[in-house]
């Protein structure tokens, strides 16, 4: 286990881009498929997939940037996007923030996570047993490096899909199409409403990787950008299927009960036979929450090490991933306060924090490069 | 010898780490089969539980009559207790039974007609519907009468008393459609819907054998129960939803609408109950307001949660600290080798990373109210409130 990290000058993990759009797709679908369909269908009621779709139609469009940027910088980074357009201050002072609320970020999901075990499957269980052995997996994991993470993440990808198809399948016989209608009985603000929220959470987060997108194989990164945009498209299906679901089994009760598709997984029930399955489906589910925490994480100290430039940063993942476990541990222990987060403060956190910084050096680089041209065309 | 270590440490691991974290045995819990609410004649709440007794598989020794008597005696157990909510009659359950009482399994929850008269219904069953063991599928009854004592009868042809209600209930809806079958996860859906109307089962004690009855309807106007639909009308009712028997699992009115637009099964059902009541002679009896009821109850009941889990604060830190200090030696000791290879900036980035390990470790232990990154993200909250009422006024207010 530690030959890796040990070997002084332990070469960049690369992966390929279906493998990169796969751990996108996850990293997008993983946690918010159980937790974003509740306060969606609190805030817009039946327009809850109306919502949907303008936050993912915002997150295209970052998506876009993400990717102009990529384009404009092959093989390199963010910090190095940065230092190009904004010079050294310019970008310490933009990325420090950046890195200090992934540092948040992560622990925030596992803080899900243990609210989520805490209030559907493990009552008596405290959370710091759950959030530790989480996070002690989760470190292993970003340890092993992003290939093997890559490879993992097909079998995971499996695994969680699989359980969305068949909770959806199965609660069938219980679905009412008229539940869906009227789609906006007051009119389009809780819509808007619920749109701030699903951009925030997940949409807004995929600035994140603009951080690993150089590190796919050199004779792949051409591709990227369709495939990326594929994931978004399942994701953003994904999502608006789950939503509509559970508008279609609970009606006005499903903005009312968190972790909707659990609660759809608990109603299962098929001739005494196919009974009691949420735990099945729940661990399932908690893949995608495992496996988001661990690329964030993988990210997160992928930019430490791009920051203070180390050769080697992988010996800092237990440190970090202790540090995200106290955060989880001591930040938001309440569970109103961290809905208000979630639905309130994190939307214009994260754009502040971490679009807004991608989106200067994204205007930054679009002037020079006009600026660039026009004198090319002079001289 | 390497591979022996690895292997102990994963045989360890996983001695530890298979089982619940309270350690409980199966035989530790009373299994609720039933539960039987009322108000009593001071107002206070009195719960009935059926458990199950799966202690009594001995047979023979006695003659035929009496071992078949003992043995339905022994099936069920009947524990009575009360208090001013719902919350506090549950308390006192070990205390009578010895042992904790386990809801995931229960079939059914009687209501006193009494009860919910006085109190919204709503309010009764928050405990089924917000605690994580009772399932949405359990089916809520009103009770004719004092809602205890149909939890004395012995089951006829089902195990115990709470299945046989519960096949009575909807095989009874599907084959005879005279009453209804909802779950509690449906009434919630109900109780929350424009018109506020609800429909529940029935049970009662019918003809000169005095035979408990599950059949006919009983409504439900803002939570209260408003009036008891009799069995022809429920059939009525059934056949004016045009619906076949069995399909009753359709929610009582236009779940989806708001207000302003009525569902046309909304129309139609109030028009059944129209026609319904009119042929009765009957309308709706107004009923009193209830007393102070639920709502502070409920706070106390929480409130006392909250005490008895003071009390095991101590036991928690030091879990908290073994934790920490776990992992933190599992840290040095898996990042030490590495740690004296690695270069002088892996190092200083290292360390520094120890100071807020260390001063978040120290919250954590102590949960000393200091600065954290929450204090820091609240500061966004206003303008964040403020984006939010932007966009819908409504939320603001």
């Amino acid at each position: 286990m530690n030959r890796g990290a040990g070997s002084a000058a332990a070469k960049q993990d690369r992966i390929g881009s279906v493998q990169m759009a796969v751990l996108f797709l996850f990293f997008m679908t993983g946690s918010s498929i159980v937790i974003i369909p509740a306060p969606l269908t609190n805030v817009a009621g039946n327009g809850a997939w109306l919502s949907l779709l303008i936050a993912w139609a915002a997150g295209a469009l970052l998506l876009a940037c993400v990717l102009y940027l990529n384009r404009r910088y092959p093989g390199r980074s963010l910090f190095e996007y940065g230092r190009e357009a904004l010079g050294n201050a310019g970008t310490a002072l933009l990325l420090a923030p950046f890195l200090c609320v992934m540092f948040w970020h992560v622990a925030g999901i596992v803080i899900e996570i243990g609210l989520f075990f805490k209030s559907t499957m493990l009552k008596e269980t405290p959370t710091y047993a759950v959030n530790s052995v989480l996070l002690v997996t989760i470190a292993l994991t970003v340890r092993a490096g992003l290939e093997v993470m890559a490879r993992m993440a097909s079998v995971f990808l499996g695994l969680m899909f699989g359980a969305i198809v068949l909770v959806l399948a199965l609660v069938g016989p219980l679905y009412h199409p008229e539940y869906l209608m009227p789609v906006m009985p007051d009119g389009i603000g809780p819509i808007l409403n619920a749109a701030y929220i699903a951009y925030g959470f997940p949409y807004a987060e995929l600035a994140v990787f603009a951080f690993i997108l150089a590190d796919v194989k050199e004779r792949d990164s051409a591709k990227i950008g369709k495939r990326l945009y594929l994931a978004l498209a399942v994701n953003g299906l994904t999502l608006l299927v789950s939503v509509a679901c559970s508008i279609m089994v609970l009606g006005p009760l499903s903005g009312d009960l968190k972790y909707s598709l659990y609660q759809l997984a608990r109603l299962i029930f098929i001739r005494e036979i196919i009974e009691r399955i949420e735990s099945v489906i729940g661990f399932s589910l908690i893949v995608g929450f495992y496996f988001k925490t661990s690329i964030l994480l993988h990210i997160l100290v992928r930019a430490l090490g791009l920051a203070f430039r180390l050769p080697n940063e992988r010996i800092l993942v237990f440190p970090v991933a202790l540090l995200c476990l106290l955060l989880s541990l001591t930040t938001y222990t309440e569970e109103a306060k961290m809905e208000e987060i979630v639905s309130i403060v994190w939307p214009l956190l994260d754009n502040l924090v971490y679009v807004a910084p991608l989106l200067l050096i994204a205007a930054v680089t679009a002037l020079r490069g006009r600026a660039g041209r026009s004198r090319g065309r002079d001289v | 010898m390497r591979t022996f270590a690895r292997l102990t440490v994963i045989w360890l691991m996983s001695m530890v780490a298979a089982g619940c974290w309270d350690n409980r045995e199966l035989d530790e819990y009373g299994f609720v089969q039933a539960v039987a609410i009322d108000r009593q004649d001071d107002g206070r709440i009195k719960l009935t539980t059926h458990f199950y007794n799966p202690s009594s598989k001995s047979e023979g020794g006695e003659g035929a009559k009496s071992a078949q008597n003992s043995k339905s005696a022994q099936k069920g157990i009947n524990i009575r207790t009360s208090g001013d909510t719902i919350f506090e009659a549950i308390r006192d359950i070990p205390m009578k039974l010895g042992r904790k009482a386990k809801w995931d399994h229960m079939r059914i929850i009687l209501l006193g007609e009494r009860l919910v008269r006085t109190q919204n219904i709503g309010e009764v069953l928050d405990y089924f519907s917000r605690d994580h063991e009772p399932r949405g599928t359990v089916l809520p009854l009103i009770a004719d009468g004092d809602a205890g004592e149909y939890l004395e009868i012995k089951p006829f042809i089902e195990q115990t008393i709470g299945q046989q209600f519960k096949k009575m209930e909807t095989d009874g809806s599907q084959y005879s459609a005279k009453t209804s079958r909802v779950p509690l996860y449906e009434l919630a859906i109900h109780l929350k819907n424009p018109s506020r109307t609800a429909a529940v089962a029935y049970i009662h004690r019918s003809g000169p054998g005095g035979d408990v009855v599950i059949s006919k309807v009983a409504f439900f106007k803002q939570g209260k129960l408003a009036h008891v639909l009799e069995e022809k009308d429920a059939e009525d009712r059934t056949g004016s939803r045009t619906e076949a028997p069995g399909r009753d699992r359709r929610s009582e009115a236009g779940e989806a609408g708001r207000p302003r637009n009525r569902h046309p099964d909304l129309q139609k059902e109030s028009e059944a109950l129209e026609t319904a009541r009119a042929r009765l002679g009957r309308s709706v009896r107004p009923h009193p307001v209830p007393g102070p009821g639920g709502g502070s109850h409920a706070q106390h009941g929480v409130k006392r949660r909250n005490a008895v889990r003071y009390e095991g604060e101590e036991v928690a830190m030091y879990g908290k600290m073994v934790c920490l200090l776990v992992l933190g030696a599992a840290m040095l000791l898996a990042d030490g080798q590495a740690l004296r290879e690695a270069g002088r900036r892996e190092r200083i980035v290292y360390g520094a990373l120890a100071a807020p390990l260390l001063y978040l470790g120290l919250l954590f232990v102590t949960q000393w109210p200091w600065p954290n990154l929450d204090a820091l993200f609240d500061l966004l909250a206003a303008p964040a409130k403020r984006i939010v009422g932007g966009l819908n006024p409504a939320a603001s207010s």
